[in-house]
C-alpha cells in the first residue's frame, strides 16, 4: 500500500498474458493432437457399407460358385439404377448416407465396362460422386463374372463407400 | 498486514511463465501417451485390415469354386522328385515371392505384391502320429507375418482316389506315394492318409497377410 510497492499493474498483465497464450496454445493444439485418421468415418457408414457390398455379391451371384456375379444381371442394375435415390432405395440406405458403388479390375483402378441385356455397355460404376481424397467407409470384394468378362480374368474388385 | 503487504515483490512474470510451463508441460505429457489411440496403432488401421481380410478371404472361396483348378489342385500341384511344389524355388519358402502358378497366383501378386503387402500360403494338414498332431508345408514362405497379419483360412478335404496334379503327374493315387522325407525315394508327398475309408485327408489352407 506504500510507495515502494513496485509496478504490480504491469507485472500481472505481462504474467496473466503469458499464461494466458500457453493455455489458448493447449487448447488449439490438443483436438489436433488426438488425430483419428478415420474420425470422420462413423461405425455405422462401415456397417452400412458391409451389408451394401454384402447385399449386392449376393444379389447377383450365380447359385453354384460363390463370389461369382452373373455379368448381365450386373450390369442391367447399373443400367437401370440412374440415380443416388434408387441405388439407397434398393440397398436400403437412409436417406443420409452418400454412397457410392463401382468394379474396378483388379491390378487397376479401371472402371470395368460390361455389355447389358440391351446389348448396351455400361460403366459399372453408380451413386453419389466420389473424391479419392474423402474419408469414407470402403468395403473391396474380390469378384469374378460369369461371363468371363476380360477385364475381370482372374478377377475384379466390387468397391463399396459409404460417407 | 501492513507491513508484509508492502515487502510483497512483483513475482506475477515468473509465476505467469511457470504456470504456463506447467501447462505446455501437461500439453507434451498428453502428447507422449497418445501412442494408445487406435489410428496409432501401426501403419495398417482397423478398416485396412478388415480389407485385407476380405479380400484374402474372397480369393480364398474364389478358388476353392474355381472348377478343375480349385484350391485342391494347389495343394496337389506337387513334384515328388524335387519334394516341392512344381515351380516351387525350395522347399522351405515354396514359391516364395513369385506365388503360385495360375489364376489363383495371380490373384494375390495383384491383390497384395503390387500393392505392397506380403503373405504367407500354408497348407496344414492332419498328422498321421496321433489325433492332435498336425503337420504344415510351405506353399508360399514370404518372411515372419508382421504384428498385423490377417488371416483367412479355407479347408479343403482331399480324397483317396485323387492324383497328383503337376505336369508329370502320373495316375497315381495318393495312398500310392511316400509320406516319409528321410528315405531317398522318389515319390514324397508330404500329407498322409490318415482315415480308413474314401477321405485321404483334411487341409486346412491359410492366407496370412500383412
Amino acid at each position: 500500500m506504500t510507495s515502494d510497492r513496485g509496478q504490480t499493474p504491469q507485472d500481472f498483465a505481462m504474467g496473466i498474458g503469458i499464461f494466458i497464450i500457453a493455455v489458448a496454445f493447449a487448447f488449439a493444439f490438443i483436438p489436433t493432437a488426438f488425430n483419428f485418421s478415420n474420425s470422420d468415418v462413423t461405425a455405422s457408414e462401415t456397417k452400412l457399407a458391409e451389408r451394401a457390398s454384402m447385399q449386392l455379391v449376393s444379389n447377383f451371384s450365380i447359385g453354384e460358385r460363390q463370389n461369382t456375379i452373373n455379368g448381365t444381371a450386373t450390369a442391367d442394375f447399373f443400367n437401370e439404377t440412374d440415380t443416388e435415390e434408387e441405388l439407397r432405395d434398393v440397398l436400403n440406405l437412409p436417406d443420409t448416407a452418400q454412397l457410392n458403388v463401382s468394379i474396378r479390375s483388379l491390378d487397376q483402378n479401371r472402371v470395368v465396362t460390361m455389355v447389358a441385356s440391351d446389348e448396351s455397355s455400361v460403366q459399372l460404376v453408380a451413386g453419389d460422386t466420389y473424391t479419392e481424397d474423402r474419408p469414407s467407409a470402403e468395403v473391396v470384394r474380390v469378384i469374378q463374372t460369369s461371363n468371363d468378362e476380360p477385364e475381370c480374368i482372374p478377377a475384379c474388385r466390387l468397391i463399396v463407400r459409404v460417407w | 498486514m501492513s507491513a508484509s503487504g508492502s515487502d510483497r515483490g512483483q513475482a506475477f512474470t515468473l509465476e505467469g511463465t511457470v504456470s504456463a510451463l506447467v501447462v505446455v508441460i501437461g500439453v507434451m505429457f498428453a502428447m507422449q501417451s497418445t501412442v494408445i489411440t487406435p489410428s496409432s496403432s501401426g501403419a495398417i488401421d482397423s478398416q485396412t485390415r478388415t480389407q485385407l481380410q476380405q479380400k484374402a478371404n474372397d480369393i480364398l472361396v474364389i478358388t476353392a469354386n474355381n472348377g478343375s483348378r480349385d484350391l485342391s489342385y494347389y495343394v496337389r500341384y506337387w513334384d515328388p522328385t524335387e519334394r516341392t511344389f512344381y515351380g516351387a524355388i525350395r522347399p522351405s519358402i515354396g514359391y516364395g515371392v513369385n506365388g503360385p502358378p495360375g489364376d489363383f497366383g495371380e490373384m494375390l501378386t495383384m491383390s497384395f505384391t503390387e500393392q505392397g503387402r506380403h503373405y504367407n500360403l500354408i497348407a496344414r494338414y492332419r498328422g498321421n502320429e496321433s489325433p492332435n498332431d498336425s503337420g504344415v508345408q510351405r506353399i508360399v514362405y514370404q518372411g515372419a507375418p508382421g504384428k498385423n497379419a490377417v488371416v483367412a483360412t479355407y479347408t479343403i478335404t482331399l480324397y483317396d482316389d485323387n492324383t497328383l496334379t503337376g505336369p508329370k503327374s502320373t495316375t497315381r493315387e495318393l495312398e500310392g506315394y511316400d509320406t516319409n522325407a528321410s528315405d531317398n525315394d522318389d515319390s514324397f508327398y508330404p500329407i498322409p492318409d490318415v482315415v480308413h475309408g474314401p477321405v485321404y485327408n483334411v487341409v486346412e489352407v491359410r492366407l496370412i497377410v500383412w
